[in-house]
Formats: C-alpha cells, sequence, structure tokens
C-alpha cells in the first residue's frame, strides 16, 4: 500500500512537474511572439503576379474596355490640344496615315513609355504573361494612335514602338520595384509601391494574396496559409 | 532506340529557344561621320560620340530572327554646319538620333565562338530622326538657340554580333552586337522648342543628301521576356 502511495505521489508529482513545464514553454512562446510581433512587421498580404490562360472573349473584353477608357482619357487629359487641333476633317485626313512627329522629349521620352508601362502593369495585374501583357499593350496603343489621336494628329512611329516597348522595360521595372515595396509591409513601402504600379490598388489585381499565419501551441506548430481570391 | 533518339535530339538543345517572342534591351555607345551640304564641297566629315539604348521586339525561329529594332542615343558634335530656311547655321550642337527598322538575323549555330555563344549578323531598312539643338548658332537668318532642326532620314542596318543560346529565354540571354549604319537625309524640320509640351514645326523641306553619314554602334544587352 505504501508503495502503490509512493508511486502515486511519484507519478502525479513527475506529471505536474511536466505540466509546469509545458505551461511555462507555452507562456515562454507566447512571450516570443508576442516580442517578435513587436520588432518585426507583420504583413497582412503577399503580393506578385499569377500568370493564368484567358480565353479570347476575355482578352477582347479587356482590349474593349481599355479602348473605350482612351476616348475618355485622351481629351480628358489633353483639353487644350483636343479644343484648339481637334477636329472630324482631321481625323479623316489623319486616318492611315503614319509621320514621324517632331515633338519634344516631354512627350516621346515621358508621356508615352510611362502610358505603355501601366498599359503593361494592367495586363499584368490581370493575370496576363509578360509577353502576352505587352502583346495587349501593343494592340491598345496602336488602336489609339490609328483611331483616337488621329483627332488631333497622325499616327507616329516613334509612339508605335516607344509605348509598348519602351512602355514594357519599364513596366518591369516598376513591376520589380512596387513588388519589392509592398512586400516590405510597412506604410511607406506600400504607398509607394501603389505609386508606381497603380493597378495594385484596384479590384481586378489577381496577385494579392492572404496570408494567415497559424501556430498551435499544443503541438507546437506553425503554419502559413496562403489564399488568393479573384 | 528511344536512347538513341534522344541522344540524337539533345545536341539540339544548345541552339537555344525557338519560335518565341522576346523583347530585348541593352545598352549603347556609338559615333558617327556625318557629312553635312556644307563640307562636303569641302571634301571634310564631322564626327560625333554618343551613348543611348536599344531594343528589340523579335521572333525567333531556330536559326532565323525577325526583329523590330530601334536604336536611340544622345551626343554632341563641335563646329556643326547646315542650311535650313535659305540660310547658313554653323555651331557647337547636341543630338538625338532614333532609328527603326525591322532587321533580320541569322544565327550560325553550327559554329559556337565561346561556350553557347553564337555569331549572328543581319540587315535591314531603317527610318531615323536627328535632332539638332545648337548652343550658340551663327547664323545669317533667324534660326536661333531656341529653335532645332530634325532630319529625317533613311538607310540600312547591317549587324555583327555573338548572342548566347540557351534553351530558354527566362534564362535572359545575353547579346553583344556592332552596327553599321548609313543615311541620307530626306527632309529637314525647323522646330520651335521654346514650350517643352508644345510642338511648333516652323518649316519643312527637302534635303536629299543634304545630311548623310555613316553611323556605327556598339550595343550590349540581354533577353528581358
Amino acid at each position: 500500500m505504501k508503495l502503490f502511495i509512493f508511486i502515486y505521489f511519484l507519478l502525479t508529482s513527475t506529471f505536474s512537474y511536466a505540466e509546469e513545464n509545458k505551461n511555462d514553454a507555452d507562456q515562454s512562446l507566447e512571450k516570443k511572439l508576442e516580442q517578435q510581433s513587436k520588432i518585426t512587421r507583420e504583413r497582412k498580404y503577399s503580393w506578385g503576379y499569377i500568370d493564368r490562360s484567358h480565353s479570347a472573349r476575355e482578352t477582347g473584353r479587356h482590349l474593349l474596355g481599355i479602348y473605350g477608357v482612351t476616348w475618355l482619357v485622351y481629351p480628358l487629359s489633353q483639353p487644350d490640344v483636343v479644343k484648339d487641333r481637334g477636329s472630324w476633317d482631321n481625323y479623316k485626313n489623319n486616318f492611315g496615315k503614319l509621320v514621324f512627329d517632331r515633338d519634344e522629349p516631354f512627350w516621346n521620352w515621358f508621356v508615352h513609355p510611362i502610358s505603355g508601362s501601366q498599359l503593361f502593369l494592367y495586363y499584368r495585374a490581370n493575370g496576363y504573361d509578360r509577353t502576352s501583357a505587352f502583346a495587349l499593350a501593343a494592340i491598345s496603343s496602336t488602336l489609339f494612335e490609328f483611331t483616337v489621336e488621329i483627332y488631333t494628329e497622325p499616327a507616329s512611329v516613334q509612339d508605335l514602338y516607344q509605348t509598348p516597348t519602351l512602355g514594357a522595360v519599364l513596366g518591369i521595372a516598376l513591376e520589380n520595384m512596387s513588388m519589392y515595396l509592398l512586400n516590405t509591409g510597412n506604410l511607406f513601402g506600400r504607398v509607394m509601391g501603389h505609386f508606381l504600379n497603380p493597378s495594385t490598388l484596384f479590384w481586378f489585381y489577381e496577385g494579392k494574396v492572404i496570408l494567415t499565419p497559424e501556430v498551435d501551441l499544443n503541438k507546437k506548430k506553425g503554419a502559413l496559409t496562403l489564399r488568393a481570391t479573384f | 532506340m528511344i536512347k538513341l533518339f534522344i541522344l540524337i535530339l539533345l545536341p539540339l538543345q544548345c541552339f537555344g529557344y525557338s519560335n518565341d517572342l522576346a523583347v530585348k534591351s541593352g545598352l549603347s555607345y556609338s559615333w558617327a561621320n556625318i557629312k553635312t551640304l556644307q563640307n562636303r564641297n569641302e571634301g571634310r566629315e564631322d564626327s560625333m560620340t554618343g551613348a543611348g539604348f536599344n531594343t528589340h521586339v523579335a521572333y525567333k525561329w531556330t536559326s532565323w530572327e525577325f526583329a523590330l529594332s530601334s536604336y536611340i542615343f544622345w551626343g554632341d558634335a563641335d563646329g556643326l554646319r547646315f542650311r535650313a530656311q535659305g540660310n547658313d547655321i554653323e555651331g557647337d550642337a547636341t543630338y538625338r538620333h532614333v532609328s527603326f527598322g525591322p532587321i533580320l538575323r541569322y544565327t550560325i549555330l553550327s559554329l559556337p565562338v565561346y561556350k553557347n555563344w553564337h555569331p549572328y549578323f543581319g540587315l535591314g531598312p531603317s527610318w531615323s530622326l536627328q535632332t539638332i539643338k545648337m548652343d550658340e548658332p551663327q547664323t545669317n537668318g533667324t534660326f536661333n538657340s531656341r529653335q532645332k532642326l530634325t532630319y529625317e532620314s533613311r538607310g540600312g542596318f547591317l549587324v555583327l554580333g555573338l548572342e548566347e543560346q540557351v534553351d530558354f529565354k527566362e534564362y535572359h540571354p545575353v547579346y553583344i552586337e556592332f552596327l553599321y549604319s548609313y543615311k541620307k537625309s530626306r527632309n529637314l524640320s525647323v522646330v520651335d522648342s521654346n514650350d517643352p509640351i508644345e510642338t511648333n514645326i516652323l518649316s519643312t523641306e527637302e534635303t536629299k543628301q543634304d545630311l548623310s553619314g555613316h553611323f556605327y554602334m556598339i550595343s550590349i544587352g540581354i533577353t528581358l521576356f
């Protein structure tokens, strides 16, 4: 009997010691996590690009949407030019014409490459791979040059080539830089990332992935759940 | 038998990616010897140097590649002489050169120069625009430093280069290229550059042979995607 009581006491004390140790370990892990969250930035999302295939109908819808937007943006962004130089007679005369423009560097080296880069990033945001995004940006800018801008001036060789090509080169730089900044997790990085790549702000951006960290304190296991919503 | 077939096919791997569209870009250094109407009579040439970049949108089969290419560079030159609006214009100038053209390239896959670097050559027509801006132009006319001359030229490209042949373009193969180009001007416009946003063409005239030159360029770049 004494032996039984001794064994029972030994076992319970061992278990309670283990329980205390476990509680201590849990508490220290919680403290560690708490401390860690104070010294590190917790990211809620992961930003990137998810390339996928698209149906011809979906691609057509994107091209049509962007084409409609150019009809709105052109007169709104350059009201004086459209008012002073634009006419339907000009439209008829310029239709099908292709020239070398004498535009100032502001247009050819700044406005057009930036427009092209944002077109490229729009298509990237919609899940197109880089080659497809470049091709679609080229189609969109060609449609703009030959059917919208001719209201004021004929299509130009520089714009046709440079808008999608320099746009894609600049677009890749902006894509990488913005992803880097967005994934830093800090406010400044996020603001700058969205500023460089505004398409990441809109509903159509497909690369925003929710990060859900899970920590099981009993099993001492951690997991990171990734969830993408479209 | 299958192993033998694979063994025969394996060397084809080093021929690089094929049947794919690629966008390439790189940096360039250029130099040129140009003749204007004025110095042609005196039998002299003006030389220019400049730096810039090149871009190519290229579709590659196996050995053949068709590229829409552009070479852009900026530079300066001393003591240039031109004729515009019936007046002689002379002075030190900064210039901008933009060339476009389709280039058909052929890569010699049976001749690796070093490791997986293979030589290629190509040629094609070129369309270009040279913009010349003078700091203090000497002229008996009304041309001034707030105006610029733009020459539209036509000519041709001849390229010789080396490019890495890799299985996938995602490995970003590198190319080094030498370009020779000859150009002749077709027309000249005098443009008012007072306003950096508004484009105001003051005059345009035909200038066949007024400006011609040999342009040389060394370029290095990579396949971006």
